[in-house]
Formats: structure tokens, sequence, C-alpha cells
């Protein structure tokens, strides 16, 4: 008889990332005897969060996935959390300012929320050329 | 009285091996009223197969024809025979005797329409053995025991010397010709009528135990099937299984949509088991009650009395046809009679598949922990519904494992305490393994996800 496996919960940031990872973890999973569920938590993009409250909220995800999947405290291997940093650590002097303005303004779904708006009619790419051009002229890289 | 200790299956569709024991068997009988066997598993790992058994066994037992096309292709696709035993306790007022039924089923190649070949079944072996209990020494004593699979030779397709001499005797020498026949029509060698009736005849004895095995599948031995949840969704027929003790049991399918045509003793079972249902459906759905409205009497083709009747409910002050209810009421309706049998009667035996169907969740939990407090008969139920989990006891539940040798397991009644929640047990055990019990699931959302996407892109292509 196989032994009891142990849970790992996979904290992802969305569905995309579940359907990418969740099968493919899982099956190198088996060969550790693991068993992986895969909660959706992006709690750094909730407006509601801070500092004060991402521990609280982060052991929520984790309390309800093991009360939905009925695992005990000794069952769970350890908690995984995969985030993207949505360039968090971008160093402030990188940051560009002026050029693209943040304004608020409804988006293509309707909702209203921080948009970029680019002066110049121009396509992703070439501007995305000429930022990076810009960058490399002022800090001379 | 007979009572179902276990039924052992082989070779019968999702089933390579499997056994069923009743919580009878495991007790000893020392706890009537806890009688139930609720299994449970994934989609196709054979929890319907057991009913199929159960309804096989009531065929044979009551001397019927086996539906043996349907037989051929339940045989396990690589298996040439299917075999399944039973064990019965038998209580013949003065006596404890153990039962053994054992029947072996072999697949054939049988003519079917237009000339075209079908699969089919004949009965290979069949036996009926019987052992006193309580007594010291006792030994499998064989009442009957068939075996055609070298041809009807009368000398060798009884196994008992004694009774084959006595029954070739009665038949004149034509007990191979009344065997072949049964073989024919796919009914039991043992419970076929001439072969009963000889059996009186020659062995009185003997008979008893073959007799009471019969009249307990005749009258007490219940399968509700899926095939009538058909029913009920077509709007096609209400099916009322009714158990009235000493008058008898069965399955009257009464008129649904609008008003119909039933024989006047049906109408008199109906009427009788309905107002015995209105004392306690009131009780389960809110203020609601059955009534089956007299129409008039009108005389049928084959010039009997019948009565032309409809089935009506009552909300409170208001009445309806019964056909605009929900799914879910009538269903309950259909099997409500043999629960209240199942609660009342010992010696009754009611398996029913998928008992969840359409019963609200709270209420199956109170139906079957009331049964369990105080039934006196058995109850075999399929389910997906894990409610029943938290009210049954261990030795209740039985789950489909993913080994088809071994079909079927149980929690170890040690392992659950009374604290513990068996539903969470359950969902923990399936997910993670462990408790000794191969029942581990390969379902996972995410892949589920995968599915979907994929499938969606396949489509699009």
């Amino acid at each position: 008889m196989k032994t009891r496996k142990k849970g790992v919960i996979l904290i992802v940031e969305g569905v995309n990332e579940q359907v990418a990872l969740g099968g493919i973890l899982q099956r190198l999973a088996d060969e550790l005897n693991l068993r992986i569920s895969v909660v959706n938590g992006d709690v750094t993009a909730d407006y509601g969060s801070d500092p004060s409250t991402i521990r609280r909220k982060l052991g929520d995800l984790v309390k309800k996935e093991m009360q939905r999947s009925s695992f005990r405290k000794e069952d769970v291997a350890c908690v995984l959390q995969l985030m993207d940093t949505d360039g968090a650590f971008v160093q402030v002097r990188r940051l560009l300012r002026g050029r693209w303005k943040a304004r608020r303004a409804k988006d293509a779904a309707g909702i209203r929320r921080e948009v970029f708006n680019t002066q110049k009619k121009t396509s992703t790419q070439k501007v995305e050329k000429k930022l990076r051009r810009e960058i490399r002229t002022k800090h001379g890289i | 009285m007979i009572r179902l200790l276990s039924t052992e299956i082989q070779g019968f569709k999702a089933i390579g091996h499997g056994v069923v024991e009743m919580p009878c068997k495991l007790s000893h009988f020392k706890e009537p009223g806890v009688d139930i066997a609720g299994i449970y598993g994934q989609n196709g790992s054979g929890k319907t197969c057991v009913i199929e058994v159960m309804r096989l066994l009531r065929t044979l037992w009551t001397g019927a024809r086996v539906d043996d096309e349907k037989m051929g292709n339940f045989v396990r696709t690589g298996d040439e025979r299917m075999e399944v035993k039973a064990e019965l306790q038998y209580w013949d007022g003065v006596n404890d005797y153990t039962l053994f039924y054992e029947v072996v089923m072999k697949r054939v190649e049988k003519e079917g329409e237009e000339g075209r070949t079908r699969n089919g079944v004949t009965i290979e072996k069949e036996s009926l053995r019987v052992k006193e209990e309580g007594k010291k020494y006792a030994r499998k004593e064989t009442l009957v025991a068939c075996d055609v699979s070298n041809g009807f030779k009368s000398d060798t397709s009884v196994q008992d010397a004694r009774v084959r001499k006595k029954l070739k005797e009665y038949f004149h020498d034509e007990l191979d010709l009344k065997l072949s026949s049964c073989a024919q029509n796919v009914v039991s060698y043992i419970f076929c009528t001439k072969l009963r009736e000889a059996l009186q005849q020659v062995d009185e004895e003997k008979a008893k135990f073959v007799r009471a095995l019969h009249q307990y599948a005749m009258g007490k031995l219940i399968i509700v099937g899926r095939s009538e949840a058909g029913l009920i969704a077509c709007n096609f027929a209400q099916p009322l299984n009714i158990y009235l003790p000493g008058k008898g049991s069965g399955q009257l399918p009464l008129p649904l949509s609008g008003s119909g045509v039933i024989p006047v003793f049906a109408y008199g079972f109906a009427q009788a088991a309905i107002d015995s249902i209105n004392l306690l459906l009131p009780v389960l759905i809110r203020d609601c009650t059955l009534s089956l409205r007299h129409l008039g009497e009108e005389i049928n083709r084959e010039n009997e009395k019948c009565v032309r009747c409809q089935l009506m409910a009552r909300h409170g002050a208001f009445e309806g046809p019964l056909a605009y209810e929900s799914e879910g009421i009538k269903r309950l309706i259909s099997i409500l009679h043999l629960l209240i049998g199942v609660y009342n009667h010992e010696g009754v035996t009611v398996a029913v598949d998928e008992l969840d169907s359409g019963i609200y969740e709270y209420l199956l939990g109170e139906i079957l922990q009331t049964l369990k407090q105080g039934a006196k008969g058995q109850l075999i139920f399929t389910a997906h519904n894990l409610r029943p989990l938290e009210m049954l006891d261990a030795y209740s539940v039985l789950f489909t494992t993913n080994n088809p040798e071994e079909r079927f397991t149980r929690f170890a009644s040690s392992r659950v305490k009374t604290t513990t929640n068996m539903r969470n047990m359950y969902m923990r055990v399936i997910q993670l393994g462990g408790e000794k019990l191969d029942v581990e699931t390969s379902i996972h959302s995410s892949e589920i996800a995968r599915g979907f996407r994929k499938a969606a892109q396949y489509d699009a292509k």
C-alpha cells in the first residue's frame, strides 16, 4: 500500500496560470507522492491589500482551501505562492515620467481604472523601441 | 424469514471480483436494525452493477426468464463467464440456516434478428447449498446442484445422486429434456416451476429451502432501477413501488399525464399504498398529499373490469395533477412505500439505484438517519450525494476501489471514531490516499480546465 500523500497548496494569480501549470505540476508531484491544490488568489492586485492585511488574506486563502479539500494541518507539506512582480521592483530612476501619463478613465470594458495614454498615436512596438533608446541614451548604457 | 448476508460477483461489467457484505453478516445479527448498505464511488466503477446483480438473482429465484441478451453484454469484456454467489440467512421458526446460492453464466453467441448473431448467456452451473447454524460440525449440504457444462446428461447434470434418481423417476427419464428446455429459455434450473414442483414431491425437506427462497424473491426482494426514473422524466407513468405485507409487492405503473385505465385489483393496491404514503408524505414535503381520483369504470380489451383514474397532488388547499409536480417529488413517491416497508418489516430487502436522485440533501440524510435507528428490513442503495456518510456507520458504507479485482471496500470501523466525520474522511482519502483503501481519484480541476480549453481549440480548427 502506498503511504498517504501530502498536499501542496499552490497559490497562483489567475486561471491562466492554473490551466498552464496545475496539470503539469501534478504529474511531477505524483512522483514525489504529493497532491497539488491550486488556488487562485491575486492578493497583490487587490486594492484592499496592504502590509497590514496581506498576511491574514493569505492565511484565509490557505484555510479555505484546506477546508474545501478536507485537508488537515499535518496533510499540508507546504504552501507555495507564484506571483509576478508587475514591475514593483523597477528602480525609480528607471521609471519614465511625463511621457506616459496615467489618468483615471474608463477602459474597454467600461470599468474606471488607471489607463495610460500614449500621446502619439504609434504602435506599441514603436513606442517601446523609442523608450529603450531613450533609456539607453539617458543612462549611457 | 430470509435475510441477505452477502453477494459475491465475478466478471460482471466493471466488476472483476467484488464482495458486497451486508452489515448483518459482519455483526452476525447482534445489532438488527442497522442493515443498510450504501455503495459509493466514481462514475463507471460498478455501483449500479450491484443492483443489476440483485435484479438477476431475483429473476432467477422467481423462476422467470433472464434477459439473456442484456446479460450477454454484461459479461465483462475479456471474460467468458460471470459468476454470482449469494449467502442468505434463513430462519424457519425453529432453526437457523445459511443458504449458499451460486450461479455461473457463460456468454454464448445466439441467433438474433435477421440471421445476425447476438450475445446471450446460458446458465452453466447452478447450486443451492445449506448449512445449519448453531450446530457443532455442521457442514454445507448440497440441496440441488446442476452442472451442464458437459451437456445435458441425465447422469451428471444434477449432482446429488439421490435427488437425481428421484427426479429422473418423477420425470420418467426426461430430466435432461426438462433441463435443456430451461437452458433454452434461460430460466433457473432449480427455481423453474417444474423442478420446484418435482422437488416438492420427491424431497419435502429440501424443497422447503427452495420454496422459501422463491417466496422471498417473489414478495420481499424488491429492486428499483434507473429505468423507472426515465418513465417519470418523460411524464410517461408514475411507477409506484409497493410492499403490502401478506398481500404482495411490486411496481404499479400509474397513469401520469392525464387519466388512464388500470385493472380494478391494481387500483385497490394503489389506493392502499397511497393511503399509507399520505401519512408520511406531508412530513417530508410540506403539506403535500396524494390522491388517486376515481373517474369511472371501464372494460378493457381482455374484458377485465378497469378503473379510469388520475393521480393528483395536493399542497394545502390547492390540488393539481401530479404530472406537474417536480421530478424529485415523483421520485420520492415512487420509492416511499418501500422505505415504509423496510422500516417496519423484517425480512424485506430493498435495493435502490441512485437513491439520492432528485431528493433534497438534508431530507435524504434525515431519512437515512431514521432508517439507521429503527429499520427492521434491509436496504441496499447506490448514491453520489455524500451526506449519508455523515449519517451512517462505517460498516454501512461501501466504496468502489480502483482495483477491478477487489471492487468493494469499507473503512475499518476502528478508524471511524464517534467524532469522525466520515464525509470529510472520504474526501481526504480520495485526494491523498491512505486508510488502506485504493479509492484515490485522478480528477484535478486544473486538468478539467485544460481539457475545456483544448476542446474549444479543437472545435475552432
